[in-house]
């Protein structure tokens, strides 16, 4: 048998629904050598894999495995494997989908609608696990934004952080987490004021948290959707009056971190030529 | 490369990872950099360590400010038949132009395979074709990373009907071919000798003792019938015998303490560390 043939084999009879055909093909390449059965090394492999998997779940989604307790969590998290196997070698990548998982978990589950915050829970979680490992950015280059003149807002955009994430939620998902990640008892977390705008951003070195207005987060919402400063001015949120003022702040939070600025080409004919 | 050339490389690497080091885990790092305990090298995780900013790599390179380091991977799938991950590759490579460490090593298996990653140590049948394909594989790795690589023999649960080659013939043909170097782990050699019955202490005298450039040590679990590769414990009584014995072989080839699960207290490391470093002591002075 050929190697790539072994691979698929072996590997088709690791799924954890492979069917009875696939497992039989993949026990009848195993040389059997009365210690391990072919049945239970493909188990061990079976585990083995699962369980880096959840390992790197559980790094990542901390509170979501408190609230859900271990055995709940570690259920959920065989199916989401199941349902989203690994597809990066870097396994602190793997679980970016886990929020939306969740979502169609409780939605779908009368026992778990008191849960349905888990997904955004999940969202904040995994930006927070994204945001630390971020790229770091390069200091705002305040010579080149006032070089560029104020001719240019047609085709500035500004930049945000590398670790910067916006989530907007129904829930109390940033006292939820802050809850279920202290030592102490997780109770009741009463919602102040939804829903909650929230930025993830890592200034220093650790993940941070922060709730914001809404004109902020529209306006860092119009920056990581690639709107030109122009077009921020029209929107008149926030009002032009306050905009310089805002933009400072942001760049100070260091959650827009540069620009860039459209090169234009003219296709109309020189009126000299 | 010839076997003395291959002896002076291995000389080389030896005099710079003189002693028995470390796997550097994060739950220690804190302790590593305030402390700077008396640990000759470190081995860096590599697939831990691709984050671009951060935490992780400003550690990483205080760390490396003051003890040479090694680099091990897990993701390169030298035996996987699907393309070679290039963006895998990429990060390995910024890793080393960055850190510089003295050696780079990863596994004698696959890892991935029809889109999927397995995260974990698969095994392969040997035979001449796997082999053939291996030694390909490994030679445009070390041609892409710009580095000669060790490749590791892995501890298993299972083996190949079809397998034409021992492990240890398999690893010596591939060297060979793929002009590479090698990385002993002799608990894997342990743990397949019960779960397979391959006689671990037969390992070394099938391998060309000139490419090992570096020497795994870690704990196993029993779990009666077979024992699992887990790194969870401490070395094993019969390991350490084993380890004597490479230890008279290749007395200056570099020792690792690998411990990824459940880590212990520094000291218990440091404690096994020292553990090596004595055995090689005696045998040293009773070759003298």
């Amino acid at each position: 048998m050929k190697l790539a043939e072994t691979e698929s084999v072996f590997t088709a009879g690791l799924e954890p629904r492979c069917s009875v055909a696939q497992r039989a093909r993949a026990l009848r390449q195993v040389r059997e050598n009365g210690r391990i059965p072919a049945e239970l090394a493909l188990t061990i492999y079976r585990n083995n894999i699962s369980g880096a998997l959840i390992k790197a779940l559980t790094a990542a989604f901390p509170a979501c495995r408190r609230i859900l307790g271990e055995a709940c969590f570690t259920s959920i998290a065989h199916r989401f494997i199941e349902h989203s196997p690994s597809k990066h070698a870097d396994l602190n990548r793997y679980g970016a989908a886990f929020g939306e998982f969740l979502d169609g978990w409780t939605a779908n589950r009368a026992p778990l609608s008191d849960y349905r915050y888990l997904g955004d829970l999940a969202r904040l979680e995994w930006y927070c696990h994204t945001a630390y490992t971020a790229a770091d950015d390069p200091p705002f280059d305040f010579k080149a934004l006032a070089a560029a003149g104020r001719d240019a807002s047609e085709t500035l955009r500004f930049r945000l952080s590398h670790s910067l994430c916006l989530l907007q939620s129904d829930y109390p998902v940033m006292a939820i987490r802050e809850t279920n990640l202290s030592a102490g008892d997780a109770g009741e977390v009463r919602a102040d004021k939804l829903p909650e705008y929230l930025v993830v951003s890592r200034p220093t070195l650790q993940p941070r948290v922060e709730r914001v207005d809404t004109v902020t987060f529209q306006l860092l919402t119009a920056c990581r959707d690639g709107r030109t400063l122009g077009h921020i001015t029209n929107t008149d949120s926030p009002p032009a009056n306050t905009l310089p003022e805002t933009l400072a702040e942001l760049i100070q939070r260091q959650w827009i971190t540069g620009f860039t600025m459209d090169r234009l080409f003219t296709t109309r004919e020189p009126a000299d030529a | 490369m010839d076997r003395q050339s291959a002896t002076a490389v291995q000389h080389e690497c030896c005099a710079v990872l003189a002693g028995t080091g470390l796997g550097l885990r994060s739950t220690h790092i804190d302790r590593v950099l305030s402390e700077r305990p008396p640990v000759p090298w470190f081995e860096i995780l590599a697939d831990n360590h691709t984050a671009p900013g951060g935490l992780i790599p400003r550690q990483l390179a205080a760390v490396r400010a003051d003890y040479p380091i090694t680099l091990h991977c897990v993701g390169m799938s030298l035996g996987g038949t699907e393309p070679l991950d290039i963006a895998y590759l990429r990060s390995m490579k910024r890793l080393i132009q960055t850190y510089e460490p003295v050696q780079v090593s990863d596994h004698l298996c696959f890892s991935s395979h029809a889109g999927h990653q397995y995260h974990d140590l698969l095994p392969l049948p040997y035979t001449e074709e796997a082999l053939r394909h291996v030694a390909d594989r490994i030679q445009r790795v070390q041609d892409f990373l710009g580095v000669r690589i060790l490749v590791e023999n892995v501890s298993s649960y299972l083996t190949y009907r079809h397998s034409t080659l021992g492990e240890a013939e398999f690893l010596a043909a591939l060297s060979e071919t793929a002009d590479c170097d090698l990385l002993f782990d002799v608990n894997n050699a342990y743990v397949n000798e019960i779960n397979h019955g391959a006689p671990a202490g037969d390992f070394l005298h099938h391998l060309p003792l000139e490419r090992i450039r570096e020497i795994h040590l870690a704990g196993y679990e029993d779990k009666g019938d077979y024992l699992i590769d887990a790194h969870n414990n401490r070395v094993a009584d019969p390991v350490w015998a084993l380890f004597a014995d490479v230890a008279r072989q290749l007395p200056d080839v570099p020792v690792l303490i690998e411990w990824d699960n459940d880590v212990p207290a520094l000291e218990i490391l440091l404690d096994e560390a020292a553990r090596a470093e004595r055995i090689r002591a005696a045998d040293s002075a009773a070759v003298a």
